[in-house]
């Protein structure tokens, strides 16, 4: 939330002033006294984005100047700055403040825009409108005589994790499609493959799109919180509980997300108590297969899959992996061992599913010639 | 690394105006990270924010002097940004500049009021600032800690500076070095000042020292003028030492703080005497006691008891250790303690972890015992029979060090009480469950009280070898006629109170709620049974033998159901940047 926005200069004989502030008088006259050396800086501090957090606010500028002899002081010092409470974060508006401040430039040195105080007199509409319009649609078009000045916030996230082929993309909410018109050509086609059971590789191939592509395309999809990854839905995959699964009970909102999400069909609903001892249990040495077997899951109008997705989405439970690991036993042979290419791949970092995307083998497969293979260790982890 | 400094910067505001007094590292070749390689790196990828370079220009002549590095900041320019004024002064100060965070803690020397004891000193302090450059992308815990290791140091100064003036002396040793190098030498580099002021000045030394400390341990121990001692840390820069990949903050040693218990014991990470002899020599003989009796088999209870402190007490040395990085919490050792291969075990055979591993226990592989623990194990079903005392020794070393690096993690069992009416909507059930599902035997419905029995057609389950069900639901809803036991309930409303109507029902319904041996414990307990406290909790609570627990969740399963995660107070160790 951006608390207010002030214009403040360096007044040819009252040295640093607040001309225009919205709201008035959010930063008072002793406040900006005490950080006025930040404000309007040294002249090596110009041009530089300037966040000061002192006082309880958190003042984000840009000072400029502006250097020419029609000035009084044969320049102009401003700075257009943002205020926001100490503990916000204020990343996301420095790109705004200085393209604002870039933009006045440009008005003040072909217009005269902050020499002529009918034009000046604007600002505190402009501030204001500013204001309201970042912190309600994070977007807003400020026209000043015939120039027009786009902003928009944009939030700085975390920088997304990589993509691999055996990674499944999900979509973390109903996902409109109806908004697809705001991607790129390539993640629209994209798009219609990702289901949640179809893995990177995979949907490349049915897409049709280079998988390198298709990477990009949703490594982009998770940066705006669109796609999640989760791993490749199998029977033979293994579960476990993790403390959030305490919260299950307790929590009526997530309880009944969870029953609708996992319910085979809207009408009739799973009770609360298989699922959630379904969950229970997921442990070590137990496969969902084993669990079908256990629990009968579509007695129980359960969809063993959706339980899964919600489980892993949700945070309730993670997925077990099985990790093959190459361990020569020197002692045994006295001849070196050829190392095949499998061999290689069982480094301990890779999974069977990373094994299984690269090789192109199934799961049983891999799992076989593993089981044969004296010389490799396997860890669940 | 955003935790390392990329600067420490020494400013005074006196009576001759602002002054930089001291920064370091003051040459370009000492410089550590904040090169343009790791900036060019930073902008490869598409998510990175823009910096100043990737807008166009405009041919107006405000193009920026101040490139991504703390030295191209003059020295002026910095003691004019870090000689605040007196408002600002006895607070957290933190300022932004592109891309670096300076964070530091300005302090008076003399409050307004308190005047100048001597006339004769005409160069006098009036404020100062010991300031911390840093990556603008350190997180906000980190900045935090900076700003801690700052005001330490500046209340030492103070201090100093009101007893013998130390600060004073210093400032002029440093001002007078850097006057007489620029009137000696104009055209000089400007690192040469710094460096003689590094021969001289004892607190430019420290300064160094802090920063060096910061950079290599993260812990800093030293005594300003040889009597104020500092000693702080950053925890975070010890866990990243001690495991590449963790990534622990403050608030998790608070949180794991918080869920610490009595029964709980501390593991030193490192050993005994290495941990004591690393101790400053004048630390807490409680400390070192505490250390010297630590054993992975003692609660926290006996090892107060042991070491003759409150628990309180051990508490706060627990904490201290956390925080500086000496011990880890576990459950204490015993034979039913449940492990497993923790989640963000690195299990490369080819890391440094696995050398030293088998540098240690030179008969066995890391990888083997890994998959060894591939599946939860019990140290009692890991026992060997046969084996010789010194092998079971090994065996248990092995757990510890595993333990101590973070590659094990006990699994513990959660009870949670679950019945059908949490969710009414409910039809029919799955045949498979019938067979498993509550018996309702007629003689312990007859021994329900009535205000219970209200709306139990709904949850009950009939099934044909019940002769209640055939009797039909009227016959529910009626007062039952015999109310002989009724005076052996009480625990149904008192005891049962945490539970909700329906699931108070549902437990009277379970065939051991006849048996009033079971139902008295069972209402003792229920209130642990909600999948916060695991069974070594409640046994640890109330009193009770692990085998009458189990009993008791053994009789009354069709209610309760058990799962296993870590503990709370443990997990946070666990937290890994790749996780």
């Amino acid at each position: 939330m951006i608390q207010a926005i002030f214009f403040s200069e360096f007044h040819p004989t009252l040295g640093p002033k607040i001309s225009y502030q919205v709201p008035e008088d959010y930063v008072s006259k002793e406040i900006f006294d005490a950080v006025s050396v930040y404000i309007i800086p040294k002249e090596q501090l110009d041009s530089c984005i300037i966040t000061v957090n002192v006082l309880g606010h958190k003042i984000t500028g840009y000072p400029v100047r502006i250097s020419d002899e029609k000035y009084p002081r044969n320049f102009l010092i401003f700075n257009l700055c943002f205020v926001c409470d100490s503990d916000a974060r204020t990343v996301q508006y420095e790109l705004v403040v200085r393209k604002l401040a870039e933009h006045l430039v440009t008005l003040e040195v072909e217009q005269n825009f902050l020499s002529t105080e009918s034009n000046r007199a604007l600002l505190p509409k402009i501030l204001g409108q500013i204001r309201s319009d970042l912190n309600h649609c994070g977007l807003c078009t400020v026209t000043v005589g015939t120039s027009t000045l786009h902003l928009k916030v944009i939030q700085v996230a975390a920088e997304p994790p990589p993509v691999f082929d055996h990674h499944v993309p999900v979509f973390t909410s109903e996902f409109s499609p109806l908004k697809q018109d705001y991607w790129d050509l390539t993640t629209k086609q994209v798009l219609p493959y990702i289901d949640g059971r179809s893995h990177v590789a995979r949907v490349a191939i049915e897409a049709d799109v280079d998988i390198g592509l298709v990477k990009a395309c949703i490594q982009n999809l998770l940066y705006y919180g669109v796609v999640q990854l989760i791993p490749i839905f199998q029977y033979s995959n293994m579960y476990a509980a993790t403390p959030k699964l305490r919260e299950l009970p307790m929590n009526s909102d997530l309880s009944r997300e969870c029953i609708t999400f996992v319910a085979k069909s809207d009408r009739h609903p799973p009770s609360f108590r298989d699922v959630f001892q379904m969950y229970c249990g997921m442990t070590y040495g137990t496969t969902i297969r084993d669990l079908c077997l256990r629990f009968n899951p579509h007695a129980l109008r359960i969809d063993e899959h959706r339980l899964v997705q919600f489980g892993v989405l949700q945070g309730i439970i993670r997925r077990i992996c099985k990790y093959p690991v190459y361990k020569p036993e020197t002692q045994r042979g006295s001849h070196k061992k050829q190392m095949t290419s499998l061999h290689a791949l069982c480094t301990g970092v890779a999974s069977y599913d990373e094994i299984c995307c690269r090789t192109g083998m199934s799961y049983h497969e891999l799992d076989e010639k593993i089981e044969a293979d004296a010389d490799i260790c396997v860890l669940w982890k | 690394m955003d935790i390392n400094p990329l600067a420490v910067i020494l400013v005074e505001n006196g009576s001759k105006g602002d002054r930089l007094l001291f920064r370091f590292p003051y040459d370009t070749q000492v410089t550590p990270s904040y090169s343009k390689r790791t900036r060019t790196k930073q902008l490869q990828t598409p998510y990175s924010q823009g910096s100043a370079e990737d807008m166009p220009k405009t041919n107006i002549a405000y193009s920026s002097t101040i490139s991504g590095s703390v030295h191209s900041f003059p020295s002026k320019v910095l003691s004019n940004l870090f000689a605040v004024k007196s408002e600002l002064c006895g607070k957290k100060f933190e300022i932004k500049i592109n891309d670096i965070r300076f964070v530091g803690h300005p302090l008076l020397v003399y409050h307004q009021g308190e005047g100048k004891c001597s006339s004769s000193n005409q160069e006098s302090i009036l404020s100062f600032n010991v300031v911390f450059a840093l990556k603008a992308s350190a997180s906000h815990a980190v900045v935090d800690c900076y700003h801690e290791v700052s005001k330490r140091i500046a209340a030492a100064l103070w201090h100093e500076e009101r007893r013998v003036a130390y600060l004073s002396a210093e400032a002029k040793l440093m001002t007078s070095t850097q006057d007489d190098v620029s009137s000696e030498l104009p055209d000089d580099p400007l690192d040469v000042p710094y460096h003689l002021i590094l021969q001289r000045s004892q607190l430019a030394r420290d300064l160094r020292r802090v920063y060096e400390d910061l950079q290599t341990s993260g812990k800093i121990h030293l005594r300003i003028n040889q009597w104020i001692l500092v000693s702080c840390c950053l925890p975070q820069k010890i866990y990243n030492l001690l495991d590449p990949g963790l990534v622990i903050e403050p608030a998790d040693i608070h949180a794991c703080m918080e869920a610490l218990r009595p029964y709980h014991a501390i593991l030193l990470l490192g050993d005994k005497e290495k941990v004591i002899n690393n101790l400053p020599l004048d630390s807490s003989p409680a400390l070192k006691r505490l250390i010297n009796l630590a054993n992975p088999l003692k609660s926290l209870q006996t090892l107060a008891a042991d070491a003759d402190l409150t628990l309180s007490h051990v508490f706060q040395l627990v904490g201290h250790m956390l925080y500086f990085g000496h011990a880890t919490i576990i459950y204490p050792l015993c034979d039913s303690n449940v492990y497993v291969l923790a989640g963000s075990a690195n299990t490369s055979p080819q890391s440094k972890l696995a050398d030293a591993f088998s540098e240690t226990f030179s008969s066995t592989c890391l990888i083997q015992i890994m998959s060894e623990f591939s599946v939860p194990v019990s140290l009692s079903q890991r026992r060997n029979p046969l084996a010789t005392p010194e092998q079971e020794s090994e065996e248990i070393q092995i757990i510890i060090w595993m333990l101590q690096h973070h590659l094990l993690i006990q699994l513990h069992t959660y009870v949670q009480i679950v019945v059908d009416d949490m969710h009414p909507r409910l039809f029919n059930r799955g045949s498979f469950r019938s067979a498993k599902t509550t018996r309702v035997t007629f003689a312990s419905r007859q021994s329900t009280p009535d205000e219970l029995n209200a709306g139990s057609s709904l949850i009950r389950m009939p099934s044909d070898s019940d002769m209640a069900s055939v009797v039909s639901d009227e016959a529910l809803s009626s007062p039952p006629s015999h109310k002989s036991i009724n005076s052996k309930a009480p625990w149904s409303n008192i005891h049962l109170a945490s539970l909700s109507n329906a699931e108070r029902e549902a437990v009277l319904q379970v065939d051991a709620a006849a048996n009033s041996e079971d139902m008295d414990l069972f209402a003792r307990l229920c209130k642990y049974f909600r999948g916060k406290h695991h069974l070594e909790e409640i046994m640890y609570l109330e009193n009770v033998r692990r085998s009458n627990l189990l009993h008791l969740i053994d009789k009354f399963r069709t209610i309760l159901v058990t799962f296993e995660h870590e503990d709370s107070a443990c997990s946070v160790f666990y937290k890994n940047s790749t996780t």
